[in-house]
């Protein structure tokens, strides 16, 4: 019985140490870090997104996943935003398994079977075809 | 054209050393296409990639490629074992075929192991197909090893053998459950003459293997088997079987094969093997050694019967068969064979040798003639001294070797008048340097040398050989060589003979020497006055040429 009411007196007893310095202030609450631990959570936060990024971006590491697959042909290609965004269209228009397919399938360029949208873009199309091709 | 390639090949290029596994998939789905760029360099990137799925893909459309695509497939035949595997144990009837066909074309000997447990299931078609491939595979490595070639796959012969005999020796052990023969037959051939375990197999008649592996070695006509048979009569360990089964073959390849084997009489294991092999069963009819088989096959069948541990007898009934009907090849290694057997039968083959067309033979039998004290011997060597022929002139003179100047010369003063004529005779018959030497002699500083020589030429009958020689010595300081060269002139016809006799019966200071010159030229039926008359200057008429 002993031994539990000095266990239970025992956090107190160490958070008085110190108490009586001189130079000691006053003294801290949970209540008073709060500021810390936002800090912190923001801080884990971005180094999480900053190494999502880099595995993103990291076409050295063993992966099966076919749009890295797509991102690391079209930094291959040194596709630009509008042509990479135009090349997603068509895998997803086209109903590709792997969006990679569309690097190897010339035919995917062809406006025929393409919906309107991407139809209209024609002239763009040929030109990524001529890039990729 | 070929600005628009270079995009597509970097895509193939990224997707063939992409570290993304999606590469695979989307490369398998560009196959679909068939043919064409698209098709070529999927199949490439796909061959350079490791991935078993990719490369099984790959597999599926191996009948339908063109023989360049083929060769692309093969060279990425390192990273494609486990898809192979895999076709081959547990592919459909496509891919196994598939397999099968590129493990044919590629000579993949990593592959032998998995063929082996194929080929050790039971009975059915896909076992058959891996024994076959099995002894195609090792039949080529064989080769690659007997040619010392260096394989297209860059690994040496010697290494890729011990592999694939370690995965045939694992069968053999297995060989009472599987009871396949062909893969026994696999293991012998790339065993070699020196494995110890196809020796122990071979020397214990109990081994489960052991009827098999001596049921291959009799009748197989793969020729690595026969080469094996043919390499253990050389080793040191051979096993009795071996022997057995190499005298009790009778197939005309192993036939062929026995009879382009060295004989080296260096090599001991195989002069034991062969002496301790009563006869050859390929080689019993002797008829059809000189009918069938070439000149050089018949001298080798001659040499081996020769080195075997038969009867006498029976070598003999094949000497004296090739030595009548027989190549000259096959008479010639007969004729040489009969110097190893003794006794009167071979000695009358040496004698029927004798009187072959050909002088090679001939040679032959001359060096034996000697050693085997055929009475008659001594006349016809002799005869046979006067051979047109050279090499049976030169043996015959070797083998009456003991009849050389140099043994008559020092021989001379102990002979018998009677002894030194006789042997004189053969001397300067035999040995052809006889006249120059007797010149020499006769030429020597010291008298009773000459002297000597002069009697020697008269023993040998020889002086009309050496008439200028004893015309020089009708000069000699010496009177009693004077005398003796004016005598032996006596048997000397040439012209300038006479002349000399002449000249010494009027002008030598020695009457004996005159006297003898004198009877020399009345033996040659002139008288010295007629002749010194017919050797005088005849006195020119006086006033003839005034008229």
């Amino acid at each position: 019985m002993n031994a539990v009411n000095l266990l239970s007196t025992l956090p107190m007893t160490l958070a008085e140490i110190g108490d009586n310095f001189p130079t000691s202030g006053k003294r801290l609450d949970w209540k008073d870090l709060w500021a810390y631990g936002v800090v912190a959570l923001v801080a884990g936060i971005v180094a999480l997104i900053v190494v999502q990024l880099r595995n993103r971006n990291d076409m050295s590491q063993r992966c099966d996943n076919p749009w890295k697959l797509f991102r690391e042909l079209c930094l291959v290609h040194n596709l630009d935003r509008a042509n990479q965004r135009l090349l997603v269209q068509v895998t997803r228009a086209r109903g590709f398994e792997q969006p990679a397919q569309v690097f190897l399938n010339p035919a995917s360029f062809e406006p025929m079977g393409l919906p309107p949208s991407l139809r209209d873009k024609a002239e763009q199309l040929a030109k990524l075809r001529s890039l990729l091709f | 054209m070929s600005t628009a390639v270079r995009p597509l090949q970097k895509s193939f290029d990224a997707l063939a050393k992409s570290h993304n596994e999606a590469a695979t998939p989307t490369l398998m789905a560009a196959l679909s296409v068939g043919s064409g760029p698209v098709f070529d360099g999927a199949l490439a990137a796909l061959c350079t990639r490791r991935n078993k799925a990719g490369h099984l893909a790959v597999l599926r459309y191996w009948p339908a490629m063109s023989a360049a695509q083929k060769q692309v497939v093969e060279k990425g035949r390192p990273r494609m074992g486990g898809a192979l595997r895999e076709a081959l144990l547990e592919g459909d009837d496509q891919l196994f075929a598939a397999a099968r066909d590129f493990v044919e074309a590629s000579g993949d000997f990593d592959l032998i192991p998995t063929l082996v447990m194929v080929a050790e299931q039971p009975h059915n078609e896909r076992s058959r197909v891996a024994i076959d491939l099995t002894m195609n595979l090792v039949d080529q490595l064989c080769t690659w090893i007997a040619e010392h070639r260096e394989p297209v796959i860059g690994r040496d012969p010697e290494t890729i053998r011990y592999c694939v005999l370690e995965s045939l020796e694992r069968s053999v052990e297995r060989f009472r459950e599987h009871q396949r023969a062909e893969l026994l037959e696999a293991f012998v051939v790339l065993a070699g003459p020196h494995s110890t375990s196809l020796v122990s197999i071979l020397d214990n008649p109990l081994h489960p293997c052991y009827k098999s592996v001596v049921h291959t070695l009799t009748t197989s006509l793969n020729p690595n088997v026969l080469q094996l048979l043919l390499a253990m009569l050389a080793t040191k360990d051979a096993p009795q079987i071996v022997r057995t089964v190499a005298s009790k073959r009778t197939d005309r390849q192993f036939a062929e094969l026995l009879l382009e084997m060295p004989l080296d009489p260096k090599c001991m294991p195989q002069k034991r093997n062969l002496s301790k092999i009563k006869s050859f069963a390929c080689l019993e009819s002797h008829e059809l050694i000189c009918t069938e088989f070439l000149p050089a096959q018949q001298a080798a069948a001659v040499k081996l019967v020769a080195a075997s541990g038969g009867h006498d007898d029976h070598k003999l009934d094949l000497i004296e068969v090739v030595l009548r009907h027989g190549a000259l090849e096959g008479r010639i290694a007969a004729a040489g064979a009969l110097g190893h057997i003794m006794g009167q039968r071979a000695s009358k083959l040496v004698l029927q040798a004798l009187d072959d067309a050909d002088g090679a033979v001939q040679t032959l039998a001359v060096r034996q003639l000697r050693e085997r004290r055929i009475p008659g011997t001594m006349s016809r060597l002799i005869q046979l001294v006067d051979s047109p022929n050279d090499d049976v002139s030169a043996a015959a003179r070797e083998a009456l070797s003991e009849f050389s100047f140099d043994n008559y010369t020092s021989r001379f003063d102990v002979l018998d008048e009677e002894a030194r004529r006789a042997m004189g005779k053969r001397v300067a018959k035999v040995d052809h340097t006889a006249v120059d030497r007797l010149k020499q002699d006769l030429a020597n500083p010291i008298r009773r040398t000459r002297l000597r020589a002069l009697e020697m030429g008269t023993a040998m009958n020889v002086l009309p050989l050496v008439a200028d020689a004893l015309i020089e010595r009708l000069q000699d300081e010496d009177h009693l060589v004077r005398v003796a060269a004016a005598e032996a002139l006596q048997y000397c016809k040439a012209s300038d003979v006479r002349n000399a006799l002449v000249t010494a019966a009027g002008a030598d200071k020695s009457i004996a020497v005159q006297n003898a010159a004198k009877n020399s030229l009345r033996s040659l039926g002139t008288d010295s006055r007629t002749a010194a008359a017919a050797l005088a200057p005849k006195p020119v008429l006086a006033g003839k040429g005034d008229e």
